[in-house]
């Protein structure tokens, strides 16, 4: 399969000022990424807040430009592209973000945010048809009868239903590629795997590829079994290779110890965990990073002079499994 | 029953007055925590776990009130109801017998007052010891909760990160040595390797000092790694009551077996999980009789009508269904 997307070491720094006289200086929330997402996959980002993941997030459906590297659709370099490609680009990806209370226009009825893009980009040529394709995406993300909801506000939903209309709002357009930014991390317990399965209803239905975004490893392992996961960590990624290898058998210090502090909804397994000790519990600051591997202060298996002073780069150590540690490769 | 006890809700009911109508958040609740226990109220967001929290501590704030019921407390000489004590022992009585640590702690330090003005302060407002005093115990409470102590007593809340704010949150709530603390959502917000530092902090005060602690949360897992029993909350109600591993091996309510179902894990085996269907009651038009009916699998007719009690199945196990017995987990 033909990758739909790819970074090549992109990065995205943002400028800050630590105090209100304080010269400028620069965090780099996305360092190095390279990543190929290949067309009708699925994958998924762990991490951390602050890691980077939803900068990454952004940089792949084109809401920011990365300050480095490029981001490739099709081959073809996105901010290279002529504006009706880039238009073109825009409509093939789509992105579903965490909070359903804030990415709905909450003066909009439920008809008013799915017939706008319809209309506005002339999938429908009229209001007639607008209001059949409203229906038919409704009934498509699970709100039945359709009709309870045409006029409904957002603030008259609960927030699962909110969600619902969010994801409606995306397949207006029928995307190529799906950003899922953590979407169910606002939703009630409950209505969570309902969410997630509609998700999964709708990639295999349209055949679309898909980068869910999450800070919870079992979402990710649960959401991406038959695709792959990239974890991050300050900036870059450090382990990323096919979902049950990457949660079930870890290499990189970093995963193991996400991986072991996970708690678990049986008391037995939880209490009977035992978590990976750390030799540091603080994250390092994106403004003072570490030199060399950026997880040598916390990691138990530090090499000194070694860990400290050399960058490992993501290099594949089996087919299709990448690990950025200096343990594994060479 | 009364010696194994620290606190009674009895009857316990709570209802917001609200522009469309009269939210019911608590509904008719009893519950008992005994001496030394740690109990998690587990349920959705409005499921009324929070406000049973603040009831706890005469707390509930307009338009919310409380319309009847009543809260013994049998840490002092004679049990009393701490609904009606009157402002200045209510005054006293918080913190000192129980304090809680509430929810998006990390907006919860004033930012212009360093962590011990904020401990000193405290002290000082219960009329508890002299300055060296309450310092010594200061510093013995931040190095229980595994703080550097001398540093962080002189620290800005700025200059902590979330997991350090939370942990000097459950210091400063430790100072005057309550009975019971009640901790609203502990560790949401906080990154998988802090939670779990704050887990084994809340675990070593478990087993360090002799208080009852009270989990409010919306995560199974917490309550499975530290509680010793577990209340469900649903639409205002407990509606299953038991100890941890009766609760989770052995559940009687179909809320909680879904519950159990629709969480994904990192280890167990991989297999399709399966989804409570419909979302949760609105409280202010509650559904009839048992408030799980429209999602229920197990409904029949008899429970859009009547309202299942709830009744002990077997020793420290309470359900209110009308068929648990039917059910397998």
């Amino acid at each position: 399969m033909e990758d739909i997307v790819r970074l090549e070491n992109a990065g995205m720094s943002f400028a800050v000022r630590v105090g209100l006289f304080a010269p400028r200086r620069f965090i780099n929330a996305v360092d190095d990424i390279s990543l190929a997402i290949k067309e009708g996959e699925i994958l998924s980002l762990v991490g951390e807040s602050g890691c980077g993941k939803t900068t990454t997030g952004k940089i792949i459906c084109g809401l920011i430009k990365p300050t480095k590297g490029k981001i490739l659709f099709h081959g073809q370099d996105i901010w290279k592209m002529s504006r009706r490609e880039f238009t073109k680009y825009r409509r093939a990806v789509q992105i579903i973000h965490q909070d359903p209370y804030a990415s709905l226009n909450p003066s909009s009825t439920v008809y008013k945010i799915l017939s706008t893009p319809l209309l506005k980009h002339k999938i429908v040529s009229n209001k007639r048809e607008a209001l059949k394709e409203v229906e038919r995406l409704l009934e498509t993300v699970g709100l039945t009868p359709s009709e309870d909801f045409l006029h409904k506000y957002p603030h008259q939903l609960s927030g699962g239903q909110r969600q619902r209309v969010a994801v409606a709002r995306t397949l207006t357009v029928n995307p190529k590629f799906m950003v899922a930014d953590e979407p169910v991390s606002m939703i009630d317990v409950s209505i969570r795997l309902s969410i997630l399965k509609l998700l999964s209803k709708l990639k295999e239905e349209l055949g679309a590829t898909f980068l869910f975004i999450t800070h919870d490893l079992a979402v990710a392992r649960y959401f991406t079994w038959k695709g792959r996961v990239a974890v991050m960590y300050l900036g870059n990624i450090v382990e990323m290779g096919s979902t049950p290898k990457v949660i079930g058998e870890p290499l990189h210090p970093y995963t193991k110890a996400l991986l072991s502090a996970v708690p678990e909804p049986d008391p037995k397994v939880t209490r009977s965990k035992k978590m990976m000790e750390l030799r540091s519990l603080d994250i390092p600051s994106l403004l003072n990073l570490p030199s060399g591997c950026r997880f040598h202060p916390r990691c138990p298996f530090y090499m000194k002079d070694t860990c400290d002073a050399t960058t490992p780069p993501l290099t594949e150590v089996k087919k299709d499994y990448y690990v950025s540690c200096l343990l594994y490769g060479k | 029953m009364a010696e194994k006890n620290i606190l009674s809700v009895k009857n316990l009911s709570v209802e917001y007055k609200v522009g469309r109508g009269i939210v019911k958040a608590v509904t008719e609740v009893d519950l008992d925590i005994y001496k030394g226990e740690s109990v998690a109220l587990i349920g959705e967001s409005g499921c009324g776990k929070t406000t049973m929290g603040l009831a706890m501590m005469n707390l509930v704030p307009p338009p919310g009130y409380i319309k009847e019921g009543e809260i013994l407390f049998y840490g002092g000489t004679e049990p009393f109801n701490i609904l009606s004590l009157d402002k200045g022992d209510l005054r006293n009585f918080r913190w000192k017998e129980i304090s809680m640590v509430f929810q998006s702690a990390l907006n919860a330090l004033n930012p212009v007052m360093r962590v011990w003005d904020h401990i000193y302060d405290t002290a000082r407002a219960h009329g508890k010891g002299s300055p060296e005093e309450t310092k010594k115990r200061a510093l013995e409470l931040l190095e229980l909760v595994r703080l550097e102590p001398e540093r962080v007593l002189k620290a800005y809340p700025h200059e902590l990160s979330g997991g350090m704010k939370q942990r000097a949150l459950i210091a400063i709530s430790l100072l005057l040595n309550p009975k019971i603390i009640i901790l609203d959502e502990p560790t949401t917000a906080l990154d998988i390797l802090t939670q779990k530092n704050i887990l084994k902090v809340l675990e070593d005060i478990k087993n360090k000092l002799n208080l009852s602690m009270i989990f409010i949360s919306h995560d199974l897992s917490l309550a499975a790694e530290l509680s010793d029993r577990i209340a469900v909350m649903y639409a205002g109600k407990i509606v299953e009551l038991a100890e941890v591993y009766d609760l989770f091996y052995d559940s009687k309510h179909p809320y909680t077996v879904g519950l159990i179902r629709s969480v994904p894990t990192v280890t167990a085996e991989f297999k399709e999980l399966i989804p409570i269907p419909g979302s949760p009651p609105d409280l202010i038009s509650l559904p009839s009789g048992c408030p799980f009916h429209p999602r229920c699998e197990y409904a029949t007719e008899g429970c859009e009508e009547e309202v299942p009690e709830l009744i002990k199945v077997s020793e420290d196990h309470y359900v209110s269904c009308f068929r648990w017995r039917e059910m397998k987990s």
